[in-house]
This record gives C-alpha cells, sequence and structure tokens, in this order.
C-alpha cells in the first residue's frame, strides 16, 4: 500500500514539475475541492442532488461565456463587452419568437446570430484598426447595451412558447440541457485549444505576439477568430439564460463580463495571455458558483456574501501569483 | 512555497467555515415545525422600498406567530441590483432547494420574472408578490396567492394630476424612467403630462439607479436650461436628481418630483430641496404580505384578496409627512417620530 501511494505521489511531483499548467489546475481543483466540502459542512441541503443539479444549471451559462473568453484571455486580450452582447442576442431572440411569432429555430438563430456579429464587430476594430481590445470593448459594453435599449424600445417580451422553455428546464438523461450544452462547448474548447493547430497558435499569439508572426502565424485571423467566437458563444449563453428566465429585457446580462472574467482568472488563464486553462475555467466557473450557492444555503447574509467572493477571488489569485513569483 | 500556499488555503478555509459556524451558530436550532420563508426583493437596502417593505413583513409574522405560539425563519436574499433578473431567479431556486413554504418575491421586473413564478407555481410553494397589485395576466399561466402592492399607474397620474394644478401649460418638463418597461412608463405618465399642456423635452432610463439619474439630470440641465419641472420614476433617482440640481446651483429654480417618499426624500421634502413625491405605506404593505401567509397557513385561503392595493398619497410638506408616513418608516431606522419640524 505504502508503495503505491508513493509511487502515486512520485508520478504527480514529475508531472506537476513538467508541467506548470498542471499544477495550476491541480491547485484550483484543490482550492475547489476544499470551498466544497466546507460548503457541505454549513449546509445540510447542499449535498442534495436538486442542490447540485441547481449549481450546474446556474454555472452551465458561465462555462460557455467562460470557455470563448479563455480564447480571448489566452490571446492577451480581453472582452468586456459580453454581458452588453446577451443584451442583444435576448432583444434579438424575444423580438423574433414572441413579437413576431416566428419559429423558435429562427429566434435561436437570430440570438446565435446577433452575438456573433456583436462578436465580429469588436474583432474588426481590434484586429483591422489595432484598437486595444480593452479600450473597444468598454465601448461597445455601453453601445450594445444601449442598442438593446433602443431595439426593444422600452419593452420586454415573456411568455416564450414551451418548445423555447424547453431549452433551460428539459432534461435529458436525468441533467438539464444547459448542462449538456455546457459540457459539449467545454469539450470542444479544451479539446481545440490543447489539440489542434490554430489553438496552440493562440496560445503561442498571446505569449509572444512577434515571436508568433515571424513563425508565420496569422495574428489577424487568429484574433477575429476570438474575438468572433466570444460573441457566438454570448449568443449561446443567452439562448439559455433567456429560456430560463423566460423573458427578454434589455437589461439581461449586466454583470456578466465581470463573473466570467473572474472565473477565467481564478482559473488560471493568465489575464496577460500565453497560459489559457479549459480545465480551470471549469473550476473557476464551478468554484464561483459552489461558493455563491452555499453561502445562501448557509444563510451567510447577503453583505457578507459580496465580501466573501471578493475575498475568494482576491486569495486564489493572489496565492497563484506568490506561487509563481 | 508549498508550506505558504498550504497555510494561505488553511486561513481561506478557516475565515469561510467560521463565519459560516458564527452565522449557523447566531439562529437558534428551529423547531420541527417552524415555518421557513424565502423574502427575495431586488434590494434589501433599509432606506429603500424593499427594506421598508421587510419591516412591515416581519411586523406582521412576528405579530401573527406570537400570538399563535408559532415560529418562522425568514430568508432573506437580494440579487446585486435591480437589473440583475438572472440573480434573482437564482435566489428562487435556492429557496426551492431549501424547501421554504411560502416566498415573498417583490421581482427584479414583473414580466422579467416569469421563470421564477413558472418554477414557484410547480413547486407548489404559495407565492407572495409584493409591489405589484395587478394580478397576473391569463394567458400567462401563472399565479399567486397575493399581489400585496399599489398601483404604479395610479401613482404616476396622481403625480401627473397634482403638478398640471401647479405649472401653466406650456412648461418644460423632462422625466427620468428606471429600467425601460411597464413600470417606468406608468410612473412617468408621460401622456397625462402632454395632455396636461406639459412639454416633454427631457427623458432618459437611469436604471433606478441615483448616480446614473445625476448624471442624466447634468446632461438635461445642459441641453435644455430651460426645463422647470423634473420629474423622477423612483426615490434614488429623484435624490440623484435632487443633487444634480444643488450642484448645479438650480434649487429652487427647478422643480424635482419624487417617486415612493423614501425617508431621504421625506428628508429632501422637509428642506424644500425636492417639490414633492406619491407615497405608498411599504409597512403597510409588507404587513399585507404576510396577513396572506397567515390566512393560508390558517386554511383560510378563501379570504385572500388577491389584489391588495394601498392608496396613493402625494407628500409636500411636514405636515403632509406627519399626517400620511407611517412612524415605522422613521423609527425603523433609528430615527424620532414625529420628525424635528423645520
Amino acid at each position: 500500500m505504502a508503495s503505491i501511494v508513493q509511487t502515486v505521489s512520485g508520478k504527480w511531483k514529475e508531472l506537476g514539475k513538467n508541467n506548470p499548467d498542471f499544477q495550476i489546475v491541480a491547485s484550483t481543483f484543490l482550492i475547489f475541492l476544499g470551498l466544497f466540502i466546507i460548503m457541505a459542512i454549513g449546509s445540510d441541503v447542499f449535498l442534495r442532488p436538486r442542490n447540485i443539479t441547481n449549481i450546474l444549471t446556474q454555472s452551465a451559462m458561465y462555462v460557455v461565456l467562460g470557455v470563448g473568453m479563455t480564447f480571448v484571455l489566452t490571446t492577451g486580450g480581453i472582452d468586456i463587452s459580453v454581458g452588453s452582447m446577451v443584451g442583444i442576442a435576448t432583444a434579438v431572440i424575444g423580438d423574433i419568437i414572441v413579437n413576431h411569432g416566428m419559429p423558435v429555430w429562427l429566434g435561436l438563430l437570430g440570438g446565435l446570430g446577433a452575438g456573433l456579429a456583436c462578436g465580429m464587430f469588436n474583432a474588426a476594430f481590434i484586429t483591422f484598426l489595432k484598437i486595444p481590445p480593452i479600450i473597444v470593448t468598454l465601448g461597445t459594453w455601453t453601445m450594445f447595451r444601449g442598442l438593446a435599449y433602443v431595439y426593444l424600445g422600452g419593452t420586454i417580451h415573456y411568455n416564450f412558447p414551451r418548445s423555447f422553455i424547453a431549452i433551460a428546464r428539459g432534461r435529458f438523461l436525468g441533467l438539464p440541457i444547459p448542462v449538456w450544452i455546457a459540457a459539449v462547448v467545454f469539450i470542444w474548447g479544451h479539446y481545440f485549444l490543447t489539440r489542434t493547430k490554430t489553438g496552440r497558435q493562440i496560445t503561442a499569439l498571446g505569449g509572444n505576439e512577434e515571436a508568433a508572426r515571424l513563425a508565420g502565424i496569422n495574428v489577424k485571423r487568429l484574433r477575429f477568430f476570438v474575438y468572433s467566437l466570444m460573441g457566438f458563444l454570448a449568443g449561446l449563453a443567452t439562448i439559455i439564460v433567456t429560456a430560463r428566465l423566460d423573458s427578454s429585457a434589455a437589461g439581461t446580462g449586466a454583470g456578466f463580463e465581470m463573473h466570467t472574467i473572474a472565473s477565467v482568472v481564478i482559473g488560471g488563464t493568465s489575464l496577460f495571455g500565453g497560459r489559457g486553462l479549459m480545465l480551470g475555467t471549469l473550476m473557476g466557473v464551478l468554484m464561483l458558483g459552489v461558493v455563491e450557492n452555499g453561502l445562501l444555503l448557509a444563510g451567510i447574509s447577503f453583505f457578507w456574501q459580496r465580501v466573501l467572493l471578493g475575498f475568494i477571488f482576491v486569495s486564489v489569485v493572489g496565492f497563484r501569483t506568490v506561487r509563481e513569483k | 512555497m508549498k508550506t505558504r500556499v498550504l497555510v494561505a488555503f488553511v486561513v481561506l478555509a478557516l475565515l469561510l467555515g467560521g463565519t459560516m459556524a458564527f452565522a449557523a451558530g447566531g439562529r437558534e436550532a428551529a423547531r420541527p415545525d417552524t415555518l421557513r420563508i424565502g423574502y427575495t426583493p431586488p434590494t434589501l437596502d433599509k432606506a429603500d422600498f424593499m427594506g421598508q417593505f421587510e419591516e412591515g413583513l416581519i411586523k406582521g409574522l412576528d405579530e401573527w406567530t406570537q400570538a399563535a405560539g408559532l415560529e418562522y425563519e425568514l430568508f432573506s436574499r437580494s440579487p446585486a441590483d435591480h437589473a440583475a433578473h438572472q440573480q434573482q431567479l437564482q435566489i428562487v431556486e435556492d429557496f426551492l432547494t431549501l424547501g421554504v413554504d411560502y416566498i415573498v418575491l417583490i421581482p427584479t421586473s414583473y414580466e422579467g420574472q416569469l421563470g421564477a413564478y413558472r418554477m414557484i407555481n410547480e413547486e407548489g410553494i404559495p407565492l407572495v408578490i409584493g409591489n405589484y397589485s395587478d394580478p397576473f395576466p391569463r394567458d400567462w399561466g401563472v399565479s399567486a396567492m397575493r399581489f400585496a402592492g399599489y398601483s404604479h399607474y395610479d401613482a404616476g397620474v396622481a403625480m401627473a394630476e397634482y403638478v398640471a394644478e401647479k405649472y401653466p401649460s406650456g412648461t418644460s418638463m423632462a422625466i427620468i424612467y428606471g429600467e425601460a418597461g411597464k413600470v417606468s412608463e406608468e410612473r412617468g405618465a408621460k401622456e397625462y403630462h402632454i395632455a396636461n399642456g406639459f412639454n416633454v423635452v427631457y427623458e432618459d432610463y437611469a436604471d433606478w439607479d441615483r448616480v446614473k439619474a445625476y448624471d442624466a439630470t447634468e446632461r438635461l440641465l445642459t441641453a435644455y436650461p430651460d426645463v422647470e419641472v423634473i420629474i423622477a420614476c423612483s426615490s434614488a433617482m429623484a435624490v440623484g436628481a435632487v443633487q444634480a440640481v444643488d450642484a448645479a446651483g438650480l434649487t429652487g429654480q427647478i422643480d424635482v418630483y419624487g417617486a415612493g417618499a423614501t425617508i431621504e426624500e421625506l428628508d429632501l421634502i422637509v428642506d424644500g430641496r425636492l417639490a414633492a413625491a406619491w407615497f405608498r405605506d411599504p409597512i403597510q404593505i409588507g404587513e399585507a404580505a404576510a396577513e396572506a401567509i397567515q390566512l393560508h397557513h390558517e386554511g383560510r385561503e378563501g379570504e385572500i384578496t388577491e389584489a391588495w392595493n394601498v392608496p396613493i398619497g402625494i407628500i409636500d410638506s411636514y405636515d403632509a409627512i406627519v399626517e400620511q408616513v407611517n412612524p415605522i418608516t422613521y423609527t425603523g431606522m433609528g430615527r424620532p417620530w414625529p420628525p424635528e419640524r423645520p
């Protein structure tokens, strides 16, 4: 028995030594596990299957957004307009399905298309005009939200058809559909970033843009791709949130950007580019989901919840920064 | 380095564990027959309508449960802001996981929380809606046992009629709405103001937010210096507008009208910086929510009035405050009642 433990421990150490990404993901997982255990101790309903399903469903949308944001941050960029993209996409979905009574599939295409269009708008300014991403997306953060209000003209669309609501409330093999959507997006994102040539080029671009260019990587194409992808995934996340709420309001999505960026950074993806960890992002999203849910169930006051969430974010990122130094 | 990380993690775990243990220890062990009530408004700010509603809810529940020898546990949770629809839905889901007996919901948006209503109805948990007195339209397929609130439409019209008597036809007016939607429209009552002869030169949406209303007022003062009347559709936005008018040195030249008459607005009315605000008693509305729970628990569902409406008044002076405002509005904030006469 002792020899097995020694062997596993030795292999673990060896793996960690050769692979810093593994160390980060493993440490994120340990922190997640620790918090999960604490929350389970703090509330007698935390481990109920229904609550675990709640956490997964509530996190699904952030996983989808997180995958997109991981790509963006890996290139050394940032996109703070995602919440506002959700505002536009939900307005389009509501307009098509509720206001015009068109088929659900057309509304879904509209939502995805609206997100993609917003992403491509950001991508065009960042790629071709070479304006820093934070400036472009800060501008479009306001602009997209404003457009959502203009588009809806002060109205809210609600009472979607059952077939649309089923996207959020339907189940497949016992799990809510948003969880499956998030799982597919996550697996694809992980595979694409780590196993494909384009994925590795994205990491290389974030690590050293000049070196990437000299190595023959089409930097413009890659950058355009990641911001467009972010928009598309924002459209997909919007479908989930709109179906969950059974309504589309222009204010939907406010604050999503900070939650998403925080999740990705907690997961170990570097804000400065060159390191993207999809597994870490998944851990980061689940960590915030578990903490938010667990604190509420444990009866921690709302005001303390905000303090603790912020503290956890600063602590996790702080530990990692100290560790890396 | 490993030790440092381990120590840091342990500190984090202790902090969280300790806080949770503290919170859990702070509550007495609940009896098995304890009523569990989930309350989720868009904000828990005590100075806001929602905070005062909670005071009324607690007052009503205390009075009933003490007399009946019952115990209750109130879970009060709010999303980050008035537009955080998704967060409020999550809170409702968590209430359902907790197995609450009743849910009192002041929705971030009347139409925007349809998903939450459906979920609550499907679980068979009795629902009380606060801040609205209009029952859900039939085609939504959802219901609540009581709508404890007031008519935002009546409030908007009451203010429109009040200001119409004070200004000549052609007076320039600005309206600052909250988030776009039914409530903003009804409280703003733009059509009434126009019909009463006002010239509505500026409209803006400030998301029920004080700072955004301050900014909107600054913009309108620059663009339309001839504006004489500003209608703000919420208490926080009225305070923001008053502050912007003060900062521009225009107090006394431009009249700001508020909505809801929270304690901050009442102070501004006493100071003469806010011309008036429409008023409905949030304490009474909170008590009406508690009454619905009581009636349901006692099996007297037939006595629950679905639409429970509190009347609207206009507060424009110290005397009107003393006459109409519920003393708890002041005493709940640790303030003396009646307030000091200016």
